[in-house]
């Protein structure tokens, strides 16, 4: 079967539904939002080594590179960077948690509960890092 | 049965009526030919299943329309479909219920499978992939009845959840695994592998776990649960996927506390 045969019939390989999650359970969801989050701390990752390789530079260059950061829009970008990798973390722990029988039959009651406490860590953190940026 | 249903109101439902609009995914399956959507208006009321949809726009509107069915009482799958976007039989699917916030309902095959007409799919890739995992019963037969292999209860209790999978395809349509992967083995086949695994009668178990310990077998899942969202047999695919793991786990500490390698030595 030609490859564009195969994609007419429905056959071929398409990353297409991994965003069908209007019509599906919490599940595809997470799936989705897991992915991007990845992807997210992948891109974060390689900003926090590129911000702490200012210290080859020296304590001074250092300290200035971090200065640069203490602004309303870098908090409100490691906030959000917090939120991603909460979001991660705590679907990653789902995820473990769906190997287990129990673990997989609430795996939607599980979803629920460690967004919510996912959400007031976030608050917390977030307060921290607004309330420490405005003081200082 | 008197066709009636009466509500809370005390309304009759089969009084209330609405025309309905069908759009149905058309491809005749030729080389060269494109698919494309089909819209039908029909007239239905709360008893209308989409199988009678389908039924009636073959017989009035447009008899060129293939799609399968067989028992029309939901134990076989042959008429899995998705309505709406979502993997379900048209013979327990009602109109009325798929139609509630607009007059539209959707018909497409299913995913995953290769379009051979309109609703009609290729069942037979999925089918080698429940064959591939040997999912029938091999047992030591010395010294037992050659007509009777006896299960205990408490074993079959274990395995009946796993033995109602009608292999359907709902399962393998609504996975985003398989469209991203088309090899990966699939929910259906890895249930198939963990029900003959966990039938204490079987013999080739350790061999079986060798055909699903693959990347494209138990480890391709990655937990999106869209296999137990949809299975009208409530079987559960995730939860075996996850059982299998265990089993391979389990079965490799123990071989190498053995001084075997792997599951095959």
């Amino acid at each position: 079967m030609s490859q564009e045969n195969a994609e007419r019939k429905g056959a071929a390989k398409s990353i297409t539904p991994w965003i069908d999650v209007w019509k599906r359970g919490v599940g595809q969801w997470a799936f989705l939002l897991h992915r991007l989050t990845g992807v997210a701390l992948f891109a974060y990752l390689i900003l926090h080594v590129e911000t702490v390789s200012s210290l080859l530079g020296g304590p001074q260059h250092y300290a200035a590179t971090l200065e640069t950061m203490n602004t309303l829009s870098w908090h409100i970008v490691i906030a959000l960077i917090f939120a991603v990798g909460i979001f991660h973390g705590a679907n990653g722990i789902r995820i473990l948690l769906a190997q287990f029988d129990s673990g997989g039959r609430h795996q939607k009651s599980i979803f629920w509960a460690l967004l919510l406490a996912g959400i007031a860590t976030w608050v917390y953190v977030a307060y921290t890092i607004f309330a420490l940026g405005i003081a200082t | 049965m008197s066709g009636v249903n009466v509500t809370r109101t005390g309304v009759e439902e089969s009084a209330v009526k609405k025309t309905v609009a069908f759009r149905i995914f058309r491809f005749s399956g030729k080389e060269g030919d494109r698919p494309s959507y089909a819209d039908y208006a029909l007239e239905v009321d709360s008893n209308t299943y989409v199988m009678d949809a389908l039924d009636r726009i073959k017989e009035q509107l447009d008899p060129s329309l293939t799609y399968r069915s067989s028992c029309h009482h939901g134990v076989c799958g042959s008429c899995t479909t998705r309505v709406n976007g979502v993997e379900v039989q048209t013979c327990k699917a009602r109109v009325f219920d798929l139609s509630r916030d607009e007059n539209v309902v959707v018909v497409e095959p299913m995913r995953n499978f290769a379009v051979l007409r309109d609703l009609v799919v290729d069942m037979e890739p999925f089918f080698a992939k429940i064959k591939a995992v040997r999912p029938r019963l091999s047992t030591n037969a010395e010294g037992e009845s050659e007509k009777e292999v006896p299960q205990s209860r408490e074993n079959l209790q274990s395995t009946s959840a796993y033995e109602a999978c009608i292999e359907c395809g709902a399962c393998y349509s609504a996975c985003p695994i398989v469209s991203s992967d088309p090899n990966y083995l699939g929910p259906a086949a890895l249930v198939a592998a963990y029900r003959s695994c966990l039938d204490r009668r079987d013999k080739d178990r350790e061999l079986r776990l060798t055909l699903v310990d693959d990347e494209e077998g138990c480890w391709r899942c990655h937990s999106v649960f869209s296999c137990v969202d949809v299975c009208p047999e409530d079987v559960k695919p995730a939860l075996a996927i996850a059982g299998l793991r265990r089993m391979v786990i389990s079965t490799r500490l123990k071989g190498i506390f053995q001084g075997r390698r792997g599951l095959d030595q």
